[in-house]
């Protein structure tokens, strides 16, 4: 009786705990935005010629949701000639906020030539100064606010680049195949995409797991990707030691079934070293060749 | 990405996340309950931890070197994952009582179920344990143990239409029972999933032996009555 009893309690506390939240490795402890200035640990740092013109840096907020939480935004470039200039949008990945990706952004704004390419970046609720919680739908609403505001700066789907890196995939391959979004990319690049937390959680437990036993958000990516049509470039490390390349970004690549694939597999490179595996100089090469191909 | 490899570890990690439930069976008619803790090291924030996998069972001896079991999974179910085990031990060979260098024999089979509250997805993995076991002082029923325990993947494909290649995880393990006549205590280690390799995965195990499998660190106690 005493087990029966016991068990009754515990099925009656069961799902007191949902790991959703646990997700996000966001860092909302900032009170400002450093750029530059960060110290802390990063990927990589470019050197003075990376520098961008500190009056072609814009942060800025807007408003998402129901709720009206703010979220920060930065755009590199030229906001007056957003209309008629072609712009790369990046969906950053999981760490900390945009301060930890700024170079990354500053490397993407030499893709082509210095500020060639108009460059945005948001910081995903619940990440940096933006307020509300990070969720896989948020994700998505906060990117579509951001595309929002692009459109209405005159930026046109024949001129967006949506680039996604690792947790930041998700947005950029469910957008890139949602014919509703107000902006579509007229083309999509992903570095490190995840398949799904199916895929994490069979890579982490060897038996063939539902991600539903930890988390609802399921970055379906391996199945979004399926929806997208437009020149897809995927990269990824063949040394990525956490989201495996043979598991996750061979699965997505496979899945797509557009009008044209572009597969980097850059030998060497880990999760988060792939611009420096490649050079930095090679790498906005890479991503120039792809923009400006013929297809 | 450390929160992310705690959380996938502490729910994902459930292959093999228990130690053996009976090496030695209970005494005919004799019933126990035990609260187990522990699971494979995993590096979080720079330090190696067991994630702290809990589990309750009742076994009851149906003959002497025949007893049944069932538990379930208190940490996954506070995340809501209802995992239960149904299993039975046999007795082969009993330890000789006049020579404590000659071994015992059991085998055990095991149902692991799982089934999440959120949208319902059930699977179950059958498990098969082999141990020998010494009672390595004649004066006590305290007993040593070594033996495999072997997890089973049924499912052809895994996400995404993939194929699934893992079928075996092969656990060793060793432990040691202090044996009282009401209570027991159990402490147990295993070279967990030995035959595949831990590189590239979410989960960062503590990598002892190098680039295959992981450690379990596995502490019970056990109320006889």
């Amino acid at each position: 009786m005493r087990f029966l009893f016991i068990t009754i309690v515990l099925f009656s506390l069961s799902s007191c705990f949902r790991l959703d939240s646990f997700m996000y490795n966001s860092d909302s402890t900032i009170t400002e935005y450093k750029l530059d200035d960060f110290d802390d640990e990063q990927d990589f740092i470019l050197d003075d010629s990376y520098d961008i013109p500190e009056d072609k840096i814009q942060l800025f907020t807007l408003s998402v949701g129901v709720e009206n939480h703010e979220i920060y935004c930065l755009y590199i470039g030229n906001q007056n000639t957003i209309n008629t200039d072609t712009v790369i949008f990046y969906n950053h990945g999981n760490k900390d906020h945009m301060d930890f990706y700024w170079q990354r952004a500053k490397l993407l704004a030499h893709t082509g030539g210095k500020m060639r390419y108009g460059v945005m970046m948001i910081d995903y609720k619940g990440y940096g100064l933006s307020g509300g919680q990070s969720s896989e739908s948020g994700l998505v609403e906060d990117t579509k606010e951001a595309l929002s505001w692009l459109y209405n700066q005159g930026l046109r789907s024949d001129r967006l680049i949506i680039y996604g890196f690792s947790l930041g995939t998700c947005p950029a391959i469910t957008i890139a195949g949602d014919a509703t979004s107000v902006l579509v990319p007229a083309r999509l690049i992903t570095e490190a995409p995840f398949a799904s937390t199916d895929v994490m959680a069979a890579d982490g437990g060897l038996l063939d797991m539902p991600g539903s036993y930890y988390t609802s958000d399921r970055f379906e990516n391996a199945e979004y990707i399926k929806d997208v049509e437009q020149p897809f470039l995927w990269i990824h490390g063949t040394a990525d030691d956490f989201l495996s390349i043979k598991t996750h970004g061979e699965v997505v690549y496979k899945n797509y079934d557009g009008v044209y694939s572009q597969a980097e597999r850059v030998i060497g490179a880990g999760h988060s070293t792939v611009p420096q595996t490649i050079g930095f100089v090679e790498y906005n090469k890479l991503l120039e060749s792809f923009i400006t191909k013929k297809i | 990405m450390n929160r992310i490899i705690l959380i996938a570890a502490c729910v994902i990690a459930i292959s093999s996340c228990a130690p053996s439930r009976y090496v030695r069976p209970l005494d005919e008619g004799q019933k126990a309950i035990t609260g187990n803790l522990g699971g494979p090291l995993i590096k979080f924030s720079g330090m190696t931890i067991p994630l702290p996998l809990t589990a309750i069972s009742l076994g009851y001896g149906l003959k002497d070197d025949l007893t049944i079991y069932g538990g379930m999974h208190t940490t996954a179910l506070s995340f809501g994952v209802i995992q239960g085990e149904l299993g039975v031990v046999k007795e082969f060979v009993k330890p000789d009582s006049l020579n404590k260098f000659k071994p015992g024999f059991s085998m055990s089979y095991t149902t692991n179920l799982l089934v999440d509250t959120w949208e319902k997805n059930f699977k179950f993995w059958p498990q098969v344990d082999a141990n020998l076991y010494w009672n390595y002082n004649l004066n006590r029923n305290d007993y040593f143990y070594i033996g495999v325990s072997n997890w089973f993947e049924l499912s052809g494909f895994r996400a995404h239409d993939e194929p699934q290649l893992n079928h075996w995880i092969f656990n060793p393990q060793a432990g040691i029972v202090f044996d009282q006549p009401n209570w027991s205590y159990n402490i147990e280690a295993k070279y967990l999933a030995t035959n595949y390799s831990n590189q590239n995965i979410v989960v960062d195990y503590a990598k002892p032996w190098g680039e295959n499998g992981g450690l379990g660190i596995y502490l019970s106690i056990s109320k006889k009555f």
